[in-house]
């Protein structure tokens, strides 16, 4: 009986879905650039003008129709955590840019925690919940 | 003097678009259905296409090359049907004449046998029910350049061909002469009676450019009993030819046949012929694009543009005519969006980066094939001696650029001198090609764009040229121009153009990708 028990346990594990995004920290707190495109609901756009390979790097969350207005959720950030984040700080090459962010394979959405939330110190306030922005990312390619 | 020539050429240009009957009865010929307005038309104006004062006398006081007149003799089945760039119609029929002209460049009367055709061209006048008749020759160097009538036609010259093109008047005038290379354009050539050499000593010192003469010799070839045939002087004409030098450079002076004249700077020719694109970029779109139905549905929004139109026709798969190529290839997730390359044999090809086409929306991609073939068309203007649609005066403007002489097969050394030249010469264009294009091809697009930038204040009014102006720099990092606008620093809450180029930037990444779906 307890062989079926651990069975259908590990079986629920492996249920469990694997998240359809992707969560990207903003952490260079001093070259990240936000820019308001509105208020309600917030709309913006991110500079990370990095002047090496990597360019200028584009950020946002913002839409040309309404009906297409990205997503947005809530999370603690003990919760973004456990969600294996990307630091943009990590990202160090233009590659790496394009591989883990702008056309990951998986094509998983991009959902990022602002830098003004991450630079704040509010991530070390137990249960402050963060509002994650979902994004479309521009690389700037020669051409 | 040259009053009465003027006169006498405004006269041509009225009495060729008279209409007498403009009944035209549909007869038997019906089988050539497009030919039969041309023809009906020719046979009611063809006495009156002809300079009152032409006569036999192949020279006058005027410096020009003027041929014997020959009644001509169209052979109605043998026609091409086409469109100038401009939208303009155009019949291209075979001479069926056996008076030909061959200049000595090509030897002698093996010539014909090796391919010469003589066509005449109608050009339907765009608002009447008349034509412009003119006279193209096609002289090829060699047998290897032999075609038949059907491989040939003035706005399809394939890359192998090489030789001469002349235009003349119905009535025998030269106006120009385009000499071919594999199929490309490398210079042209107006005809005087007397030498040129010395007479422009002045402008030349200032000019960086080596021009050299050509000395014609014009025979009339008569076929007489089909194929024996009898060799007959005719006259002798001076052609100046200007090649580029390292560091320096500029147009050769020739141009394309113009509508205001004054194609020949140096000689006395105030005939005033229709205008007539200079041949240019013929490119074959690819499979990869013909079967990619969202590159291949904004390929063909952009064929709609005037700017595209004047730099550019488009052909078919396989279609030999081509002097360029559009594709999609794979250039990388890092690599980009575009390149634009000469290859060994003169071909130009344009690649388009099919691996981050899906992130990409249509306008931005409307953006890199438009940048890529600016890119074509220098490449071509450069092999024609500065001659393009692209810019009056580019080998001036584009001398202030050249440090790599082009021929070069790395597209990237060559790159930093055209994107100079682009980022000042040519943004003002090829921004308003790329707004005309969003507004009347992506008309929805352009309307959710124009919401957009109004609901976030970046243009009250409207999008303005500025915002097209902002997506065409991304292609332009590597320039002194781009770095001097990054430069231009304003005070909150103004926008510094930096900040509105990274603005727009982000703009373009919310517009939509549906073209062809
Ligand atoms: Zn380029």
């Amino acid at each position: 009986m307890w062989q079926l028990i651990v069975f259908i346990q590990i079986w629920f594990l492996l249920q469990l879905p694997t998240p359809d995004y992707v969560v990207l920290i903003i952490n260079d707190c001093k070259l990240a650039k936000y820019v308001s495109r509105g208020e309600s609901p917030e709309r913006f756009f991110i500079t990370l003008d990095y002047k090496d390979e990597r360019k200028l790097i584009l950020v946002g969350h913002d839409y040309l129709d309404q009906t297409d207005m990205p997503s947005t959720m809530s999370m603690s950030f003990a919760e973004i955590q456990q969600r294996d984040p990307l630091y943009t700080s990590d990202l160090k090459t233009f590659e790496a840019w394009a591989n883990q962010v702008a056309y990951r394979k998986d094509e998983k959405k991009i959902f990022i925690l602002l830098s003004k939330d991450y630079c704040s110190g509010n991530r070390f306030i137990t249960n402050q919940q963060f509002t994650l922005y979902e994004v479309n990312v521009l690389l700037q390619h020669d051409e | 003097m040259r009053l009465l020539f003027f006169m006498i050429a405004a006269n041509f240009m009225i009495t060729s678009c008279i209409n007498e009957e403009p009944d035209i009865p549909l007869d038997e010929f019906s089988k050539n259905k497009e030919t039969v307005l041309v023809k009906n038309w020719f046979n009611d104006n063809k006495t009156t296409l002809r300079l009152p004062m032409g006569g036999t006398n192949f020279r006058t006081e005027s410096q020009e090359l003027i041929l014997p007149f020959f009644e001509k003799e169209p052979d109605w089945n043998k026609f091409h049907h086409y469109y100038f760039p401009d939208g303009r119609e155009v019949f291209e029929i075979n001479l069926d004449n056996d008076e030909f002209y061959i200049p000595s460049s090509s030897e002698d009367e093996n010539t014909l046998k090796n391919g010469a055709i003589q066509n005449i061209m109608f050009v339907k006048d765009p608002l009447e029910e008349c034509f412009d008749p003119l006279i193209v020759r096609y002289f090829p160097d060699d047998a290897s350049s032999a075609r038949d009538f059907n491989d040939l036609y003035y706005l399809a010259i394939d890359e192998k061909w090489s030789g001469w093109i002349d235009l003349f008047s119905y009535d025998e005038h030269h106006l120009i002469g385009f000499r071919i290379d594999q199929g490309t354009k490398v210079s042209s050539r107006t005809l005087s009676q007397e030498s040129q050499l010395g007479s422009e000593s002045s402008s030349s010192a200032k000019m960086v450019y080596e021009c050299t003469e050509t000395i014609t010799d014009w025979y009339q070839i008569t076929t007489v009993a089909g194929s024996s045939s009898s060799l007959e002087y005719l006259d002798t004409t001076f052609s100046k030819e200007c090649e580029w030098v390292d560091m320096g450079g500029g147009p050769t002076g020739d141009g394309v046949v113009g509508g205001g004249g004054g194609s020949s700077p140096s000689g006395p020719n105030p005939y005033i012929p229709p205008v007539i694109p200079a041949p240019k970029l013929i490119i074959e779109i690819d499979l990869t694009v013909a079967k990619h139905p969202r590159v291949n549905c904004i390929v063909g929004k952009l064929q709609m543009s005037d700017f595209v139109q004047g730099i550019a026709s488009f052909v078919k798969t396989g279609d030999l005519t081509r002097n360029s190529v559009i594709k999609l290839g794979s250039l990388g997730i890092n690599g980009p969006n575009g390149h634009t390359k000469m290859k060994s044999g003169g071909i130009i090809e344009i690649t388009i980066n099919r691996d981050n086409l899906d992130k990409r929306s249509d306008l931005v991609i409307a953006r890199t094939i438009l940048h890529e073939l600016t890119h074509a068309e220098i490449y071509a203007a450069l092999k024609a001696n500065g001659e393009t649609a692209l810019d009056g005066d580019f080998g001036k403007n584009f001398d202030k650029f050249i440090n790599v002489f082009y021929g070069s097969d790395d597209f990237n050394l060559g790159g930093d001198q055209h994107h100079r030249y682009m980022a000042e010469n040519l943004m003002g264009k090829m921004s308003e090609a790329l707004m005309n294009i969003h507004n009347y091809q992506f008309p929805q697009d352009y309307q959710s764009l124009n919401d957009l930038v109004k609901r976030n204040g970046d243009y009250p009014n409207g999008v303005t040229v500025e915002f097209y102006k902002n997506i065409f720099w991304s292609g332009f990092k590597d320039t002194f121009a781009f770095a001097q606008m990054e430069e231009i620093k304003t005070n909150f809450p103004i926008s510094s153009p930096y900040e509105k180029f990274a603005r727009d930037q982000y703009t373009s990444t919310l517009l939509t990708k549906t073209c062809g779906n």
